[in-house]
């Protein structure tokens, strides 16, 4: 019954949506962007409309021909100093997800301009929701770099103000080729960007007083979070599980497994910390974290593979009738599996680090990150305890056959599969 | 050992349950504020001393011309606020003649605001002189108007019928009564300065600094101030050395007594001599300095010996400032310089500004703004006149000049951008706001 | 067995001396050993003629010197006025994040303590701010913004006394617009508004032209009169902010109020729109919506309450303290009351001042329970301040329970003092009172 409980626990967490967080910018601000290109000989703009969770609320339902050409008639195009006329083409409407259950507004537009007939001085100016606060950008050229990456990733410098620009001048030539629009955004692309998660962690260490009781709490706190943030996509909980199944680890096992996820994960969340505060005037921690899927799905690949080709070969070794001995995961590839299943940081961990040097309170800041660590591996070890039980429970009632015996290449497998996934699944989001 | 990992899945399963039910989010600004949200950080700018002079004037050597300045880069194009004295602030200028550090001759002013039309009305206002002399009862010596602040030419027109800034403030001089004359109001920032770099760690733009290429910060933005000139009959000594500082001051309230809408006045600013304030008191007593009169100043007496400055050019630069045991320095600016005797007033130390009535002023063409370093003894820190460079006087004294470490050091701004005036008050007229062009862009 | 207990040797040694490493590593930091000192003392004034200008040029320096803790920290006041001027809740993280790296370069900056206090404090963290404020005291007792900084604390937890001293001090050592305008609302809370005028007309002078503080100070003055009833003075006031800083929604909003109460309910709802547009806060929004409802507008109404409840949520979502005015919204507008009064009781924990005891005994009144509401009505009246919606709270809770003419007593207080108290309930009182 507990365990029936259990399950019907875990099942319904891993269900259960992820904290979403506030717009960046703040929930009532109007964000806008406007791309000027010319493709062939004509001038198109990309306006992007981004409206914070309380417009979008105000606005109702939103239709996107109507945005559209009211947006098209606030904007002011002046080519060599004649007014010329913007025309809204294709729009892409989605609603991401935002703070308090509510939801965001990201709304694409193409507006057509004219054709240029040689080199024109341009003059843009964005009059659209005049007075409302909010990020407000304009970039010329169709590769020309967004700081904002067209409002989806708004940069969080200490040392700049929100950009307020709403006019800009330029001069365009037509190019070469047809007259192609710019593609305005489907799908995943139109939703919100990565954003950290879990942030309830982050909040523990900017407490105030740190009593006695506080820091225990909070220190039991750390523990649940970091549990929870286990059973959330990722962390290697399918390759600990496949890993802990295919190699028969006993509990023990999964419980020294466990540990070395611990110690791998605090340690990576401390070296990340070190870089990213080494490395902040070069490189933003949201560039870094792409990378470090990346590594850590090669990392995931190469173990499964070397793991598959072990297993292949003791398999094919068995062709002259050994008995089934319990191999067993050695000592090194458990450390390797533990390794991979720590390596990526949680962004939560990161962040108290970063949070805890901040404030100079740097000791309770590693104590956190120890806690999240360890319900991290608590968990981890949970699941793949989990597997152990259900693998010895079942094999105790089972036949010997060729099922097991290919189990644990098929454990291997599935390993190295997950580990190409992840890395698939990274490398678009980097650079 | 399966109890054990049954147990172990079932705490994960409730921690995982748990954490989604406590939910913590982030940390972030909410913008609703049902409380009441003062200001708390703003500073004061209508009390805010900015500089102060005494010098001779060459048109006027039998006269102590004493300037004081306040609000800091004043932008002349402030409208629709603009800026004016503060009606419920004392403004102060002190005479010490016995070298005690207290006041023996002490000059209030206090300005109203005149109701007018509406940006303009605002900038004219009437105000009083007050003299005290020794324990004597207070004489109000002098009643005046401030011209109006330099809105523009039409405005000046509209009201004034001129659009001759300089005829309409030089109408607003008054003379006081036995003796001496008075002015108060909107005039150019006499100070010049590459504040810009000073302020970014000591940093100075070319060479050494004494080869220009310094920007002016101050160009084009004006201060209010207030000009008095008195005989210098009425306050000499002796020793033909006194010491003058100013300050203001401000009402104090209080909570809780029903009857009483105002309490005594507390001093909120004052200044003796320059870069004080900024450069040698430590940022955490700066109100307390503030508060305080010069006869105080004892208890910061090790940060006049053993100056943050001096510290860190040396670190910057490597000039061999001498970093302790600075008696140059607390002669020059507590007790007046003795060795050789220039202003020496006694040995109470006290920041004020010395100036030794005897030394004739040097004539225009013979002046070095260098003051006492460069050879002028009617130059800062024998009193301070408008051209005196104080910026490169001061970096080159904290370097040691007096003590024979001598590097020609300076902000590379050695002149006011505007020509001061050469007639009372002497602090050129302020920039029009109609054209409005503060700070130097090019050097 | 052996192999096992060296990787958990060798474990526990990578983690032990990566702790090792990095906290002295970060300790060695904190200090500012390495580059120059940072000049604590050196406070230039940075010729700027608005906020924006000087955030810029900060902006500039520091991209150019980025170990200027002084400069950080003048910045991270910067954006914090321009979050008052703009309400933008951005620059309040900006804030945040510049002041903590001033901390960083110089532990003991009492500026940007200063800037955290004063933070935290709008931030509604209260109980932080004192901290914060009573750390930047022992760094320097002779700092005269401490002191407001811990009053301001202190009386939103309702500790008056306390507060009272705590401005007097500042006042005592720097009168100046904090001072004024913090012994104003003092006198105010006291129930002296003419010495409450008094100070602010001070404060309104100290301004002296900086246009956000001037404008702020001209709604309080206005506000004050307006508490008493005279509307002519108080729309003078708000007119005169908009004058000093055009846009202010808080005028814009005070004016609606005015209108509204000369039976002007478009031009009413005309401010209120430009207060909400510019910024929502929620007490605009429920403003915006009453005044639909008097118009004969509900569903407008409605779809503005429901604003408010979007505002909440994102609040809470924030993680802002559960704010005074929602639960008063949702106590007045009898959404939820039960859940209003759960509200409630979290609101006044976090600010115990009178203002919570007031809708603490509001929201037991609305769900019935007048004896627990009598208690904190009293409590909120304690100070005797002379506040026309707490007397009105008051003469409810009388009537409901059976108490007559104490009703009476107070309803017709509430109206004498200020016959516009509230656009919801003044008719309420009026037609109660006869």
């Amino acid at each position: 019954m507990k365990r029936l409980a259990t399950l019907v626990a875990m099942t319904v967490t891993l269900a259960a949506p992820a904290a979403a967080l506030a717009h960046p910018l703040g929930n009532f601000t109007i964000n806008r962007f406007s791309r000027i290109e010319v493709s062939g000989h004509r001038l198109y703009v990309l306006y992007v409309l981004d409206l914070a969770e309380i417009p979008t609320f105000q606005a109702g339902t939103i239709g996107p021909r109507a945005y559209a050409r009211r947006i098209a008639s606030g904007t002011r195009l002046a080519l060599d100093g004649h007014p010329a006329p913007l025309n809204a083409g294709t729009t892409a409407l989605a609603h991401p997800k935002g703070a308090g259950g509510l939801h965001t507004t990201r709304l694409e537009i193409v507006l057509r301009g004219p054709r240029l007939s040689g080199p024109t001085a341009i003059r843009y100016r964005d009059t659209n929701y005049a007075g409302r606060i909010g990020w407000k950008e304009i970039v010329v050229g169709s590769h020309a770099k967004s700081r904002s990456d067209e409002l989806r990733a708004y940069p969080k410098d200490l040392l700049r103000s929100p950009l307020d620009t709403t006019s800009v001048s330029a001069r365009l030539a037509p190019g070469a080729g047809p007259d192609t629009p710019p593609a305005v955004g489907r799908g995943a692309a139109l939703q919100a960007p990565d954003r950290i998660a879990d942030s309830g962690f982050a909040s523990l260490i900017a407490r105030s007083h740190l009593s006695a009781m506080v820091v225990v709490a909070a220190l039991v706190a750390a523990l649940f979070w970091g549990a929870a943030h286990a059973l959330s996509p990722g962390h290697g909980k399918t390759i600990v599980t496949a890993y802990l199944v295919g190699q028969r680890g006993t509990p023990r096992h999964a419980a020294l497994l466990g540990l070395i996820v611990t110690a791998t994960h605090t340690v990576s969340v401390f070296g990340l910390g070190l870089v990213t505060l080494a490395l902040s005037q070069f490189v933003v921690p949201e560039r870094l974290y792409p990378w470090l899927n990346v590594v850590s799905g090669l990392l995931v690949v190469t173990i499964g593979g070397s793991v598959l080709r072990s297993r292949w070969r003791h398999s094919r070794g068995h062709e002259h009738g050994h008995h089934h001995h319990e191999h067993g995961p050695t000592g090194r590839s458990l450390l390797a599996v533990g390794v991979s299943g720590g390596l990526l940081p949680c962004p939560s961990a990161l962040v108290v680090l970063l949070a805890a040097i901040s404030l100079h309170r740097l000791a309770f800041g590693l104590l956190l990150i120890l806690a999240f660590s360890a319900g991290l591996a608590l968990a981890i070890t949970g699941v793949g305890l989990l597997a152990v039980l259900a693998n010895s429970a079942f094999r105790r009632a089972s036949f010997d056959g060729r099922l097991m015996r290919l189990l644990p290449v098929a454990s291997a497998f599935v390993i190295l599969v997950a580990g190409l996934a992840m890395t698939v699944r990274a490398l678009p989001k980097v650079g | 050992m399966r109890k054990a990992a049954i147990l172990l899945a079932a705490v994960a399963g409730a921690a995982a349950l748990a954490a989604v039910l406590l939910g913590g989010p982030s940390p972030q600004a909410g913008n609703a504020s049902s409380h009441r949200e003062a200001p708390l950080i703003s500073e004061d700018p209508t009390a805010d001393n900015t500089d102060l002079y005494a010098y001779r004037s060459n048109d006027a050597p039998d006269m102590l011309t004493i300037i004081s300045n306040w609000i800091p880069a004043e932008d002349p194009a402030a409208g629709p606020n603009y800026y004016r004295f503060s009606k419920g602030a004392r403004y102060d200028i002190y005479v010490d003649r016995n070298g005690d550090g207290r006041p023996d001759v002490t000059y209030y002013f206090r300005f109203k605001s005149k109701p007018g039309p509406l940006f303009l009305g605002d900038t004219v206002q009437g105000y009083t002189v007050t003299r005290i002399v020794g324990h004597g009862r207070p004489q109000v010596i002098g009643r005046a108007t401030t011209p109006p602040d330099n809105i523009g030419p039409r405005t000046l027109k509209q009201f004034y019928g001129t659009t001759d800034y300089r005829a309409i403030a030089a109408s607003h001089v008054h003379p006081l009564a036995d003796g001496g004359q008075v002015f108060a109001g909107q005039r150019d920032d006499a100070f010049f300065a590459d504040i810009g770099d000073i302020f970014d760690l000591v940093a100075i733009r070319k060479g050494v600094g004494n080869m220009g290429g310094g920007k002016d910060f101050l160009a084009g933005y004006g201060v209010h101030g207030i000009a008095l000139q008195i005989p210098i009959s009425q306050i000499d000594t002796s020793s033909h050395i006194v010491g003058v500082w100013t300050a203001t001051d401000r009402r104090s309230v209080v909570v809780g007594r029903k009857h009483r809408a105002v309490s005594g006045w507390v001093q909120v600013s004052r200044l003796g001599n320059p870069l004080v304030n900024e450069v040698v008191i430590p940022t955490k007593y700066k109100d307390l300095w503030n508060r305080l009169k010069p006869a105080a100043d004892k208890r910061f007496l090790t940060y006049f010996e053993n100056p943050m400055l001096a510290a860190v050019m040396n670190q910057l630069y490597m000039l061999g400032a001498p970093e302790h045991n600075r008696d140059d320095l607390v002669q020059v600016l507590l007790t007046g310089v003795k060795t050789p005797m220039l202003n020496y007033t006694g040995p109470t130390l006290a920041d004020e500004l010395r100036i030794n009535l005897s030394i004739d002023p040097t004539t225009p063409a013979k002046v070095s703004r260098l003051g006492v370093l460069g050879g002028d003894l009617a130059g800062y820190p024998n009193g301070r006149r408008l051209e005196d460079d104080v910026i490169d006087i001061a970096e080159r004294a904290f370097a040691g000049a007096l003590k024979g470490n001598n590097v020609p050091l300076g902000d590379g701004v050695d002149a006011n951008d505007k020509a001061n005036l050469s007639v009372f008050p002497y602090e050129a007229d302020p920039a029009s706001g109609a054209d409005n062009t503060k700070g130097q862009s090019t050097p | 067995m052996t192999r096992r207990r060296v990787v958990l040797a060798a474990t526990v040694a990578v983690l032990a001396a990566t702790v090792a490493l990095l906290g002295g590593a970060l300790r060695g930091s904190s200090a500012g050993a390495s580059g120059v000192p940072s000049p604590g003392g050196f406070e230039g004034p940075l010729p700027s003629a608005d906020t924006a200008g000087l955030v810029r040029e900060l902006q500039a320096k520091l991209r150019a010197h980025n170990r200027d803790a002084h400069s950080f920290a003048l910045l991270g006041l910067a954006y914090e006025q321009r979050a008052r001027e703009t309400g933008d809740p951005a620059y309040y993280s900006k804030a945040d994040g510049v002041l903590e790296r001033a901390l960083r370069l110089s532990p003991n900056d009492l500026v940007a303590l200063s800037g955290l206090g004063s933070l935290a404090l709008s931030r509604h963290r209260f109980r932080e701010a004192l901290w914060i404020g009573e750390r930047a005291h022992r760094l320097s007792p002779t700092t005269a913004r401490t002191y407001g900084l811990v009053g301001d604390a202190q009386l939103e937890l309702g500790r008056y006394s306390a507060a009272f001293r705590s401005f007097n001090q500042l006042a005592a050592l720097r009168p100046g617009l904090a001072a004024y305008a913090r012994v104003s609302y003092a006198r105010e809370l006291l129930g002296e508004t003419d010495a409450a005028i008094n100070a602010m007309k001070l404060a309104l002078d100290a301004a002296a032209s900086e246009p956000e503080p001037t404008a702020w100070a001209h709604v309080q003055l206005g506000k004050l009169y307006w508490s008493v009833g005279k509307i002519g003075a108080a729309g003078t006031q708000y007119r005169a902010a908009l004058f000093a800083f055009p846009g202010y929604v808080y005028a814009y909003d005070a004016l609606a109020q005015v209108a509204a109460a000369r039976g002007r309910l478009r031009a009413a709802v005309a401010f209120e729109q430009r207060a909400v547009q510019a910024i929502p806060l929620p007490q605009f929004v429920g403003s915006l919506g009453d005044l639909y409802r008097l118009s004969g507008r509900e569903r407008a109404a409605q779809r503005e309450y429901a604003l408010v409840d979007v505002i909440h949520r994102l609040l809470v979502a924030n993680g802002v303290k559960t704010d005074l005015e929602t639960a008063l919204f949702d106590v007045d507008h009898a959404s939820g009351l039960p859940r209003a009064l759960a509200l409630a009781r979290l609101a006044h924990r976090e600010r115990p001042s009178i203002d919570g005891d007031d809708v603490l005994a509001w929201a037991f009144a609305r769900n019935g329970r007048c004896g627990d509401a009598l208690d904190y009505s009293q409590r909120a009246l304690r100070l005797g301040t002379h506040d026309a919606l707490k007397y009105f709270h008051r003469g409810m809770i009388e009537r409901c329970l059976g108490h007559r003419s104490a009703a009476r007593f107070w309803l017709g207080r509430a109206l004498r003092l200020n016959p516009n108290f509230s656009l919801l309930w003044a008719p309420v009182a009026r037609r109660l009172v006869g």
